[in-house]
């Protein structure tokens, strides 16, 4: 001991730093990720799968479905649709044929509404329509509005998601070629917490039939029903006990803008409406679930928002770097955008 | 060979100076940017919940510590502190690189453009300048004892 004073003090000291790390590493993670006060069920083979596609890239979205044949498109070349027939497995790209092109398109994102398909920009913004199969875009409605996120519900009739700059926050809009007033912001739907903006962020998804729309949080444990005029015909909880944003928002230096201080604790990551049920893609551990799971597999939640009822979930397998992109639900099939796959499932405990 | 026994007797001293100098410049560069420092460490995955506490602590702790290496009074107490945040540096670097699924930085100033294993060598030299300059203090504080 003589030899080498002071040994025993060093390596007290290495150990204390390391524990201390680790702890705060393992109390945060704990704090982030799993929550013991909701427990989920997990019926045996709710899902069957049926199919994968490999796509070769991870950026597809979902334009839409039309007649057994899916439509994705890519902001990488937002021109093109990847079109899969899912009976037959064909798959083939074409290209939109744009009449004026020589606006400043950024952002571009297409939307199938049989037999209509729209081809959206909103930072220019502009919307342009076409007929799938002739997919020739022309302009429709120029200089409406700004929007991040619009889906139409009708051949006449988007919903929009937009920015309000008297009340400085996220707003859910209507723009309707039949209506003298092109576009109405409706307030209220979305409900401040901490900003406006992005406390309020989410996932806005539309089922035909019926023709609803659902607006889910990504950082609270909430959903909206609402029929296509975005009246508001249900406000719902999930599970997750989280009902106030954790979100740690603060101006910028420079004052302009705002920025997340902290990764926020996301509740919903992914969501679908069909029908009377909602699905959920969430991340949060319940009670009693294995914490590998998450490394292996991505949680759905079940509801019938019609009961307000949650019904089941199951699990979505993939590889561990993996992100779910997209999923969507429609007459019980799952379509699931995973890493560079599209894998196509039938749900079969459809009765809850 | 003298040259090596005047290296080891003044190694204390060269690896507290440089010490002085890393947490002094590392501290500022962190004050000077405090928000961006703050939001960074909060994006870190690590320390989410505490980024707050740790974010004014970590630039504190560093000033103090270069104040007490200043004098040979406290400067094996100081090292000790020195070895125990460098070693917390690295195992929270280490926890990153392996276990966040994305990694900011929070060093400050030029600190900041080094690669993550670069990181890690650098900060592994400093504990090594710590380790072996506490290893010859204690030495020299025993053979006092013994002496008297």
């Amino acid at each position: 001991m003589k030899r080498i004073a002071g040994y025993k003090k060093i390596i007290g000291v290495v150990c204390l730093a390391i524990g201390s790390v680790v702890l705060l590493f393992l109390l945060s993670e704990k704090e982030v990720h799993r929550n013991n006060a909701f427990t989920r069920r997990f019926p045996p083979h709710p899902i069957l799968k049926k199919r994968d596609f490999e796509l070769g890239h991870n950026s597809y979205y979902i334009a839409g479905l039309d007649r057994g044949i899916l439509y994705l498109g890519n902001p990488t070349t937002p021109l093109y649709l990847l079109k899969i027939n899912l009976s037959s497995k064909d798959t083939a790209q074409f290209k939109i044929d744009i009449k004026e092109s020589n606006l400043p398109f950024r952002n571009i994102k297409f939307r199938l509404y049989p037999p209509y398909f729209f081809m959206l920009d909103g930072t220019v913004p502009c919307i342009f329509r076409g007929r799938i199969n002739e997919w020739i875009a022309r302009p429709w409605s120029l200089d409406s509005a700004f929007f991040d996120v619009a889906i139409p519900v009708d051949s006449q009739r988007l919903i929009i998601r937009s920015f309000d700059g008297n009340s400085h926050s996220t707003i859910l809009g209507i723009i309707d070629k039949d209506t003298s007033t092109s576009v109405s912001l409706k307030h209220g739907i979305l409900e401040k917490q901490i900003d406006g903006v992005f406390d309020v962020d989410g996932i806005l998804t539309y089922s035909t039939e019926p023709n609803l729309l659902s607006y889910v949080y990504y950082y609270r444990n909430e959903y909206i029903i609402m029929d296509s005029d975005l009246t508001v015909l249900k406000r719902q909880q999930t599970l997750d006990t989280v009902h106030k944003a954790h979100l740690q928002v603060a101006p910028s230096k420079q004052g302009a803008v705002t920025e997340m201080q902290a990764p926020p604790l996301i509740v919903n990551n992914n969501s679908s409406l069909d029908g009377e049920l909602i699905y959920t893609n969430s991340n949060r551990l319940g009670k009693y679930e294995d914490d590998n799971m998450l490394d292996q597999a991505s949680i759905i939640d079940v509801y019938n928002w019609k009961n307000d009822i949650y019904g089941y979930s199951f699990y979505l397998y993939k590889e561990r770097s993996e992100n779910i992109n997209e999923i969507k639900v429609s007459n019980n099939t799952l379509y699931v955008l995973v890493g560079n796959r599209l894998s196509t499932y039938e749900i079969r405990n459809s009765d809850n | 060979m003298v040259t090596l026994e005047k290296l080891r007797k003044n190694i204390p001293y060269i690896s507290s100076m440089l010490f002085v100098v890393l947490f002094v410049y590392a501290a500022s560069s962190k004050l000077f940017d405090y928000q961006q420092f703050q939001i960074q460490l909060g994006q870190s995955t690590i320390l989410t919940a505490y980024a707050d506490t740790v974010a004014w602590m970590v630039p504190t702790l560093e000033l103090v510590l270069s104040f007490f290496l200043l004098f040979e009074r406290y400067r094996l107490f100081a090292l000790y502190a020195c070895l125990s945040l460098m070693t917390m540096f690295t195992v929270y670097i280490i926890l990153i690189l392996y276990f966040s699924d994305f990694v900011p930085c929070s060093c400050g100033g030029v600190l900041e453009n080094l690669s993550w294993k670069e990181h890690v060598v650098f900060n592994v030299l400093f504990i090594m300048f710590a380790l072996f300059s506490i290893l010859e203090l204690e030495k020299r504080r025993n053979s006092k004892c013994e002496m008297i």
